[in-house]
């Protein structure tokens, strides 16, 4: 925070890198393309650059940084739909209702090289890095698949981490509100990859003990 | 009270359960049927391992360009 205000280079650079998965995985719920959600991210660093003198410290940095974005995001996302809907109707097609991603998901888009962090029980061998790869793969569609509510939510909470408070004060909803869309997110996503999720023989001693 | 849990009630609560939300005094029975029901004790671990996985996505730091961009912005307020 202080960084910020003080134009310290190297501390910024740190925020940069720590918050940008979030960031960029935040907008690409509402804007679709990867393209479009790096663009939303600058343009949300340059907003907050701008704006750090007027931040008054009644949310927690982070909740301000992503508030930006998401705002940023969904402004996007309706101004390309309206274009969209604009050309098709030029085209004598009907337009669709703006609202979640305008365009499919590009199925070439995905999000990078995996590094497979913090080995989860389920794989063991070297030779399951390949399908570790493919069950990244098959959890990035299955989060793509979940309409943006549901895909908000569990990007924050699941994959980054983040507290229920945290989430609620940033996307404006209540508790309750963020754990039934949490949980709606989590069967769907439960759903697509129960048939790769291998239980370790120490979890079946487990649950019979 | 007995609370007797069915296998639904449990399925349906298994969020609230992992995030310790679970209204007073329903916890118990909740553990107690899944220490019973093989059914529920595994898709509650399968919510955990999809939990897990999820936290175990990839991360990027950003991009070298967009970095370079956002440095020189900061550069230009220092100089302001």
């Amino acid at each position: 925070m202080q960084a910020l205000r003080d134009r310290d280079e190297a501390a910024f650079e740190l925020v940069l890198d720590r918050y940008y998965s979030a960031m960029l995985r935040t907008a690409m719920v509402h804007v679709g393309s990867r393209a479009r959600a790096e663009e939303v991210v600058q343009e949300t660093w340059l907003a907050v650059l701008g704006g750090i003198h007027r931040f008054e410290g009644r949310s927690s940095l982070k909740t301000w940084i992503f508030r930006i974005l998401i705002n940023r995001a969904k402004t996007c996302a309706t101004r390309e739909a309206r274009i969209i809907s604009l050309s098709a109707l030029g085209e004598g097609r009907v337009d669709q209702d703006g609202g979640g991603t305008p365009y499919p998901p590009d199925p070439l888009d995905h999000e990078l090289e995996p590094a497979f962090e913090g080995a989860s029980s389920a794989w063991r061998s070297p030779e399951d890095s390949l399908l570790a790869r493919e069950l990244g793969e098959r959890i990035d569609a299955a989060i793509a698949s979940l309409p943006p509510n549901q895909r908000e939510v569990i990007v924050l909470r699941d994959v980054e981490g983040w507290t229920p408070a945290e989430v609620c004060n940033t996307l404006g909803i209540s508790e309750s509100n963020q754990r039934v869309l949490l949980h709606r997110a989590r069967v769907k996503v439960r759903d697509r990859l129960a048939p790769y999720l291998v239980e370790s023989e120490d979890e079946a001693n487990e649950r019979s003990a | 009270m007995n609370a007797r849990l069915d296998c639904d009630r449990v399925m349906h609560g298994v969020t609230e359960y992992l995030d310790d939300a679970l209204p007073p005094g329903a916890r118990e029975p909740f553990e107690e049927h899944l220490s019973t029901c093989l059914n529920c004790s595994r898709y509650v671990q399968e919510i955990r391992q999809t939990v897990q996985r999820l936290g175990a996505q990839p991360r990027e730091p950003m991009p070298q360009p967009m970095k370079e961009n956002l440095l020189s912005a900061l550069h230009n307020r220092q100089s302001a």
